[in-house]
């Protein structure tokens, strides 16, 4: 016996309820921004320091990448530890990376490869909460499945926001297709939470709920239901700070029918043969889609792309999907980047929570290792074509200098003109500076 | 204590240690999970048609029933896996595991007139090995069964009735409705949990003009049972549903609905046998018919039967009778006084209060006396939450005990370590002390010299092979003599050694079952006896072995069984397992995943492998769907399809487990069916779909017989290249009524209008969900996308509320 169909009640005289009226503009999202929240931002938004870098696409492995396989080949280190692949030359001499990167190898003189990155975090979660915000985690790995996991501590995301603030047509912060684990604003709250995207823009029919509107409703229909959401909240417009709110559910009505808005997330207008250079996954999509909100004005594009916790059979799904779909997305990035000539304003980093433990393991996998992880930066002020740090023979650890999280952190706030020792009080008043500790790598800056 | 959920872990050290030593093959995949039957359960005295669901079910699989009342026919052989219905839990919801597949089959349950009120555990064996079972309720009222077809509330019949129905999917809430004739108590007592429904029942009750009258949330699992007071004609909506709107279709109930006084205990809660007693029967409405709990005093005749442990009692009021209540019968003098020395061996009832948080009583004893303490509190319908201490003559603690698992009610064996006065103090931790129902009943009494054997209700022995099955030996008051182990009735072909015997020095004993070489692969309820002799006295105890089903023991002893389910198996001689096994691999929703499977036979096996969806799912969320696939001999590796629905998130790592089933004669030369489970799990990560296909919004209000014109669009992916296929789909319950030609959608256009026609039935009227899907090939395999759109449908005479273009006049 199934429930008593609902019945169809509190509808408007023009048919539209309340919740389809306030869909519009609300991401829906918790913990995620919704336009008018946006715009309240925007109106309080720092001035930006002058920067190499205005925008940053942060390209997130999560469950961490097996950079021994990619970026940090060990081909003399014995088998189970070298795996099944090759390296290859890249077109900087004396660089080589992993055989399914094939398509990075040709343009490696336009990124720089981090390869002595390491910390002690070996956690998805904690680690996710540890790079992303530069602070430990007060929860053991598995222990809070909310997302974000950063309750406290902001992302570097939000501090991008929040110090930088809004530049064209679109929010400073994004996520895509999904929340970051540990990219909310933390006790910087709301308006410095990302807006995410929440489609995947692999999908034919991919769009932006915030920022669509029904192509039934008329204009006529459309004003009618602002009317309708005014009226509904006409009774608390006295107040200063309802009027202020009300303001921002205007400008949000102004974003979702302004043309240059709708345009930057309109991937279907790329030709087709980009679109499949970037690769039709999620990744490929996600990165193109970064490149138009940064053209549009983003400061900071976060692209979730799971299902790198490879502990079991690693080597089909590394080389079948994870290595070619990263190859493709970052190698495709970079170069679309630099042939609009965004490249020099724009940094992008490729990284995970962690690496993978360079002995394969009984299962014919890889486990977590956060001793040694490689990260490609590219553009943005980054010196290009070169290796920074190296690792042992069995890529276990750093055998130069280690840069750990606050340096990477800290390099990128450089780059973007962010001052790293800017201190904020939480609520309870308790100063927390932007990085704590930590300098900037200067071995990657031009 | 216990607490929402953790009775699913009430796990006895017992148990654990002999799953430890049994020793099985891990691929070889005996039918596990506990069953369901549906109807779960049956009035004594009639046949019953049921449906009886569990895990990796082969077609040969054999049914038993230790009660040999009972008869249990087989009507058909297990169809296909079950898959769960939409709708599905997202988000964190969605990291929960849902229940394990289940394959069903046709049975009929015969109950003898007479049968007393009660659970009947059902077991299940094939050639892979002995498996669980489940519960049929035997009950003693008229039954009726839930038309899972309404989408109205159904109406119940006088009380008492009792209710045969489950929560079949996700948000499902089952409404019961009835029309007081009088003034009175009702009782709704839910059976979900004992009968092996791992759900948490709501209980509900909404007046006529919607109010909710009363609620009950069983956060303990132990089952809610509700009393409530009607008025006459007024109509009331009994609503029942999991705690968090669960549903599946092994979440079958019973709901008993009686009307009448309710007893919720006694006192005392037990008599002598053979004597009359004055007994306080405490519960709702018993003095008054009102919906409070109050107390009368009535004399009791109890029955002097030594084989009886207890009698049902039904208390006759002037307000109705009410469901019976089950008084223990014992051989002490019951009193019925709180805190006073107690007349050791002996037992009495008291009540805890507010202000009277615990009660302490003594006893004399010597040193090296046994003693059995027992305080009964669940077991006689009390809300109390008893914990047990003795203190020695040195006012130190001897021992104390909380729970004696399954049950919540404890037994504490002492061995006296001086002579002197001993105090017991009951204790209660649910703070649930401020009713009169707050009542234990303590028993203390010498240990008798004895011993009990415990084993697991289960074996399987592979043909030509052994099995080492344990007998545990609890030993009571200075019970140190050999005991003698028999076996009886087991499988042809299978034996013991001779001269088994339990020395007085060891806990438990393996022993080896035998199975020769030619044996068929069979199974048989066997029998084990341990036999002893203290002094000149011989001491005979049947092994029993806790059976699973029942989720909510009310007693310890409630599910054992003494008929050990033995079967004789055959190897699987294949191996399956994935070419990415547990590896992630990315794939896009509304697709076909093709992951490449590896076939491995040994022992020169050459026949035909069946692959299908396992039982037992693992991460395997909101309807991924596997094939049932036949694998040649001479198929080494092969692509098995699994479909993902397109509305799966993308934000959640996926899996589906498979297992390899192929027909093998026995050594008889019967053929039988033996399954292996894949080694490793297929994982998939999950990506947007290639083919989607959208209605935009609109609400569609017609007059049902209006024929009207639909919207649709359809997004694609450049990789897809064939032809698109459009239908329509109709809810059963309007099937022929709506009425669209399925077709191919046009290239090069992403917007078609459909036209749709009606027929003026009041069928039709109503809100109804039509489901439009298109179908296209991607690698020859199928790519789908669907989109319901609402349809309000108004009686033909009645104006449409909203004006809608796409209404035609």
């Amino acid at each position: 016996m199934m429930n008593e169909p609902m019945k169809r009640s509190n509808l408007f005289c023009d048919g539209v309820s309340r919740r389809q009226a306030l869909r519009i503009g609300a991401s829906g999202f918790l913990g995620g921004l919704t336009l008018p929240k946006l715009f309240q931002m925007e109106a309080t938004a720092a001035t930006g320091q002058a920067a190499k870098a205005k925008s940053c696409i942060f390209l997130y492995l999560q469950g961490g990448p097996s950079t021994i396989d990619m970026w940090d080949m060990k081909p003399d280190a014995p088998a189970e530890i070298r795996g099944p692949y090759k390296p290859i030359r890249t077109n900087v001499v004396g660089t080589m990376v992993g055989e399914h990167c094939h398509r990075s190898a040709k343009i490696a003189d336009k990124y720089t490869i981090l390869r002595s990155h390491s910390h002690n975090d070996n956690g998805h979660t904690t680690g996710s909460h540890y790079v992303l915000t530069g602070n430990r985690p007060n929860f053991a790995d598995g222990a809070n499945s909310r997302v974000p996991v950063n309750e406290l501590y902001p992302s570097l995301g939000s501090i991008v926001s929040r110090e930088l603030g809004t530049r064209g047509s679109v929010p400073p912060y994004i996520n895509m297709p999904h929340p970051l684990t540990a990219g909310g604003p933390g006790f910087y709250g709301a308006e410095h939470a990302p807006f995410v995207i929440e489609s995947d823009p692999v999908q034919p029919d991919f769009e932006v709920k915030d920022l669509q509107t029904d192509e039934r409703l008329s204009e006529l229909r459309f004003k009618r239901r602002q009317r309708v959401l005014k009226g509904l909240e006409k009774d608390s417009v006295q107040s200063g700070r309802a009027n202020t709110m009300a303001t921002y559910y205007d400008k949000a009505r102004d974003l979702i029918t302004s043309p240059e808005a709708r345009k930057a997330f309109d991937l279907k207008s790329e030709p087709e043969k980009l679109r499949t250079a970037y690769g039709h996954t999620s990744l490929g999509q996600c990165s193109l889609l970064s490149r138009r909100l940064v053209e549009a004005g983003c400061r900071f594009v976060g692209v979730d792309h799971g299902s790198w916790d490879t502990h079991f059979s690693c080597f089909p799904s590394l080389e079948k999907d994870l290595i070619p779909h990263a190859d493709m997305a970052f190698s495709t990035l970079v170069a679309d980047l630099q042939d609009r000539g965004l490249l020099d304003t724009t940094l992008v980093v490729m990284m995970g929570e962690m690496g993978r433990t360079p002995r394969i393991n009984d299962k014919a996998g890889r486990d977590h290792w956060s001793q040694a992880q490689s990260v490609l930066l590219a553009g943005g002020g980054i010196k290009p074509g070169i290796i920074v740090g190296a690792t042992d023979k069995t890529a276990s650890f750093p055998t130069t200098e280690p840069f750990g999280v606050a340096d990477v952190l800290r390099t990128i706030f450089h780059l973007m003109g962010i001052d790293s020792d800017k201190v904020y009080r939480t609520p309870l008043g308790r100063p927390v500076p932007i990085v704590s500790g930590g300098k900037v790598i200067k071995e990657l800056l031009i | 204590m216990r607490s929402l959920r953790s009775t699913i872990v009430l796990t006895s050290v017992f148990t654990f240690a002999l799953i430890l030593l049994q020793h099985e093959a891990k691929a070889q995949l005996i039918p596990g999970g506990i069953g369901y039957a549906h109807p779960a359960g049956g009035k004594a005295g009639t046949k019953i048609e049921v449906k009886l669901g569990g895990q990796d079910w082969t077609p040969d699989t054999e049914f038993f029933v230790g009660d040999k009342r009972v008869k249990l026919e087989v009507l058909s052989a297990p169809g296909p896996v079950l898959m769960h219905e939409p709708p599905y839990w997202f988000d964190i919801k969605s990291f929960a595991n849902d229940p394990s597949l289940p394959r069903e089959i046709s049975a009929r349950f015969t109950l003898p007139e007479g049968m007393p009120a009660g659970p009947i555990h059902w077991r299940v064996a094939n050639a892979n090995g002995a498996g669980n079972g489940g519960i049929f309720m035997v009950g003693n009222t008229p039954e009726i069964l839930e038309d899972e077809s309404l989408r109205t509330p159904q109406q119940l019949p006088d009380f008492p009735v009792t209710v045969s129905g489950r929560l079949k999917r996700i948000e499902e809430v089952d409404r019961y409705q009835f029309k007081a004739k009088k003034s009175e108590l009702i009782t709704c007592d839910l059976f979900a949990r004992r009968l092996g429904s791992d759900f948490n029942g709501v209980i509900e009750v909404y007046d006529q003009n919607k109010r909710k009258v009363v609620e009950l949330f069983d956060t303990e699992g132990t089952d809610p049972t509700l009393t409530f007071a009607v008025e006459k004609d007024n109509t009331y909506t009994v609503s029942i549903r999991d705690v968090d709107y669960r549903g599946f279709r092994s979440f079958t109930y019973r709901l008993v609905v009686d009307s009448g006084p309710r007893i919720l205990t006694a006192i005392p809660a037990a008599g002598k046998r053979g004597q009359k007693q004055t007994i306080e029967f405490i519960g709702i409405g018993v003095a008054t018919g009102k919906a409070k709990i109050e107390s009368i005093k009535k004399e009791v005749a109890f029955p002097a039967d030594e084989k009886l442990a207890s009698f049902a009692y039904k208390l006759e009021t002037p307000f109705g009778n009410g469901q019976s209540y089950s008084l223990q019968l014992s051989n002490f003098d019951e009193k019925v006084t709180g805190t006073e020395l107690i007349m050791a061996p002996g037992a009495v009832t008291a009540r805890l209060t507010e202000a009277k948080k615990s009660d302490t009583y003594s006893f004399k004893g010597k040193k090296g006396e046994l003693w059995t303490i027992s305080c009964d509190a669940i077991k006689i319908g009390s809300n109390l939450d008893i914990n047990l201490s003795v203190l020695g003559p040195d006012g130190k603690e001897l021992a104390s005990k909380d729970d004696s698992s399954p049950s919540m009610d404890p037994e504490l064996p002492v061995t006296l370590p001086a002579d002197g006065d001993y105090k017991i103090i009951v204790r209660d931790l649910s703070g649930k002390t401020k009713t009169l129902a707050s009542v234990y009943r303590l028993v203390v009494d010498k240990t008798k010299t004895n011993f009990k054997l415990r084993t697991l209700p289960a074996a399987s022995v592979p043909i030509g092979g052994t099995l080492a099955l344990a007998i545990a030996i609890t030993r009571e008051a200075g019970f140190k003599e050999p005991v003698t182990l028999t076996f009886a009735n087991l499988p042809e072909g299978v034996s013991v050694p001779a001269n088994l015997i339990i020395l007085p020095t060891v806990a438990s004993l393996n022993v080896t079952l035998t199975c020769t070489k030619d044996a068929p692969a069979s199974a048989v309820l066997a029998k084990i006896t341990g036999t002893a002799k203290v002094a000149d006295q011989t001491i005979t105890n049947t092994t029993l072995a806790p059976l699973k089903g029942d989720l909510a023991a009310r007693n310890p002893d409630s599910n054992l069984t003494e008929s050990i389910l033995v079967a004789t198996t055959i190897k699987p001689p294949f191996k399956v397992k994935p070419v990415v096994a547990d590896g992630g691999i990315r794939v896009h929703r509304g697709a076909t995943y093709l992951p490449e499977i590896i076939i491995e036979r040994n022992e020169g096996f050459k026949g035909e492998i069946t692959l299908d969806m396992a039982g037992t799912q693992q991460r395997h969320r909101q309807g991924i769907r596997g094939s049932v696939v036949a694998v040649g001999p001479e198929v080494k590796k092969l692509s098995y399809p699994v479909f993902l629905p397109e509305w799966l998130e993308t934000t959640r790592t996926s899996r589906i487990g498979l297992i390899a089933i192929a027909q093998i004669p026995d050594p008889k030369g019967k053929i039988r069916y033996v399954q292996a489970a894949m080694d490793g799990q297929i994982t998939m990560s999950i990506e947007g779909a290639m083919l989607k296909l959208l209605h935009p919004p609109e609400e569609l209000v017609l007059q049902s017989g209006a024929s009207f014109e639909l919207t649709l669009k359809l997004a694609q992916s450049n990789k897809l290249k064939e032809p698109v296929n459009l239908e329509l789909i109709i809810p059963d319950e309007i099937k022929g009524l709506v009425t669209f030609s399925p077709m191919v959608w046009p290239t090069n256009s992403d917007t078609l209008k459909i036209k749709v026609a009606t027929k003026p039935e009041a069928k039709m009227v109503g809100l109804w969900v039509l489901t439009a899907k298109v179908t296209t090939q991607f690698e020859k395999h199928p790519v789908v996308s669907e989109t319901g759109i609402e349809v309000e449908f108004l009686p033909v005479k009645e104006n449409p509320i909203a004006v809608n273009p796409a209404i035609k006049k």
